[in-house]
């Protein structure tokens, strides 16, 4: 077991990668993924369509293809360069919004229309009726699915691995490389995987129930 | 604990306890060899002559065909050509040994080393470094071509005070290298961890030099040659001295399995290699493809 002395220190070494993509890539998949949501399912028709090709593109195109794309292609479009990591922020960041689009707009159609109505009757703003009557129920129920996705963003940021981000994927394959223990090196990386997400797992299982209660 | 919870925590750990001890059991996959009863030739075993000392053998052999010129696509795209290629050829018309399955293997660096080590593949072919980390897992003939290493820049991006190996010891420069290759080894040795993007092929990290994406790329010194050679447009240059020699020059790969199997087989490449050199062969080789 002396090879998990050098494997497991360059695990933890991309969990930290790993968990920096995955937060940003959610918490910027967030806000996208509610601007697009929200238009989704509201009555402004070029809002509709412009989400719409958002979500269309993001769904039509394998995550290694995006990767590949945002951190070789748009540096030679815009002139400019790409750090590996903030490729795969910004890749990570519009995947995940495409599927948290539909998590916002399920969420948000899904408030009873009887409290816009009472909102209005109260003689609330749209936007006030929206901010404090629509939005904490639905975030309320959004909340097991965003975790679900985070949970999901997670396993994605392996793919990183091809545009040489030094996530846990990639740390593997360098031990593995250099070692030639193929088969410790991967049961190890794929265990490391499973007890985070497995821990992730038991987390989201938690919030579901402390939510079921209150409401 | 909930009993839904508990099961599923005995189930991870069951599932984790399994597959340690498979991998505590799986020592090294012996693969089953075809039956090859064709031992080296009496001739060889008698008289030491080495013609058609392999009658009758046959080796899996692998290359990568992702470094020009000695192993590497032609413009079609399919077939592999370069100078191990042709020097394959050479040792196969002395020795009279057969490819298995018609056609050499090819596979990335770090999965052609793997497969020597883990006796996947008799011999490999592909401008390998006899490096000290791989001669613990694998054999090695002598040296057929001598090489080292080299660093090279993008003329235009990368810093202009990279003038040799030594400044990347700093950690302040990030440095490109192919996964499995002898430099991989020299710059997780030597360079501090940080500062090393390893690509799965040499194309993407020549690709990212190029865009300066990094600021150094370090490769054996005959492939960047040809490299910035035959690369129109190329932004690239090399720097510095070659550096590494003793652990860079190239010789071919044997693995350990093969060797026991066949227990002069190195012995034989080696007078093989040997014989090349004095009828003129190399030196043909040399000149078609470094004029």
């Amino acid at each position: 077991m002396e090879f998990l002395k050098v494997l497991l220190p360059m695990l933890v070494r991309g969990l930290k990668v790993t968990l920096l993509i995955s937060v940003a890539g959610i918490f910027f998949g967030f806000i996208i993924g509610s601007i697009s949501g929200y238009a989704l399912q509201g009555k402004n028709k070029p809002a509709k369509i412009i989400a719409g090709a958002y979500i269309w593109v993001i769904r039509g195109i394998p995550l290694i293809v995006q990767a590949l794309y945002v951190y070789y292609v748009l540096p030679l479009l815009l002139n400019t360069d790409i750090s590996s990591e903030t490729a795969g922020i910004i890749v990570i960041s519009l995947n995940s919004g495409a599927f948290i689009s539909e998590i916002v707009r399920g969420a948000l159609q899904s408030v009873d229309p009887g409290q816009n109505e009472a909102g209005l009757c109260l003689g609330l703003t749209n936007r006030q009726i929206l901010w404090h009557i629509i939005v904490p129920p639905a975030f309320k129920m959004m909340l097991p699915s965003l975790f679900n996705q985070f949970i999901i963003t997670i396993k994605d940021t392996a793919i990183l691995s091809v545009i040489v981000v030094n996530e846990i994927t990639k740390e593997i394959q360098n031990y593995a490389a250099l070692s030639y223990r193929t088969i410790e090196s991967y049961t190890v990386g794929a265990l490391f995987y499973l007890v985070i997400i497995s821990i992730l797992m038991i987390v989201q299982k938690n919030i579901e129930q402390k939510i079921e209660v209150k409401v | 604990m909930k009993k839904k919870m508990r099961r599923i925590l005995s189930f991870i750990v069951i599932l984790g306890s399994a597959l340690m001890l498979f991998t505590a059991c799986f020592n090294g996959d012996k693969v089953s060899k075809t039956e090859n009863e064709g031992k080296v030739a009496k001739t060889y075993t008698e008289d030491g002559s080495i013609e058609g000392a392999l009658e009758g053998v046959e080796l899996s052999v692998g290359t990568t065909g992702l470094f020009a010129p000695f192993s590497y696509y032609d413009h079609d795209g399919s077939t592999l050509i370069g100078y191990d290629m042709d020097f394959l050829n050479e040792l196969q018309k002395i020795l009279g040994f057969t490819i298995a399955g018609g056609t050499v293997k090819n596979m990335d660096y770090s999965a052609l080393t793997t497969s020597v080590a883990k006796g996947k593949l008799d011999m490999a072919l592909a401008a390998l470094c006899a490096t000290d980390e791989r001669k613990e897992v694998m054999n090695f003939s002598n040296i057929y071509y001598d090489s080292g290493l080299i660093i090279a820049v993008n003329k235009e991006m990368s810093p202009k005070e990279i003038t040799g190996v030594d400044f990347l010891k700093s950690g302040n420069y990030t440095v490109a290298v192919e996964k499995g290759t002898a430099s991989h080894i020299y710059a997780q040795k030597n360079l501090p961890a940080e500062s090393i993007e390893v690509h799965d092929t040499i194309t993407t990290a020549y690709e990212s030099l190029e865009q300066g994406k990094v600021d150094v790329l370090i490769q054996d010194h005959p492939g960047v040659a040809y490299y910035i050679k035959t690369k129109s447009g190329t932004k690239l240059e090399t720097v510095g001295e070659e550096f590494n020699n003793g652990q860079a020059p190239y010789a071919i790969a044997v693995s350990f399995d093969t060797s026991e199997e066949y227990p002069e087989l190195v012995d034989i490449l080696n007078k093989a290699i040997e014989e090349l050199e004095e009828n003129g062969t190399i030196d043909a080789l040399n000149s078609k493809w470094f004029e």
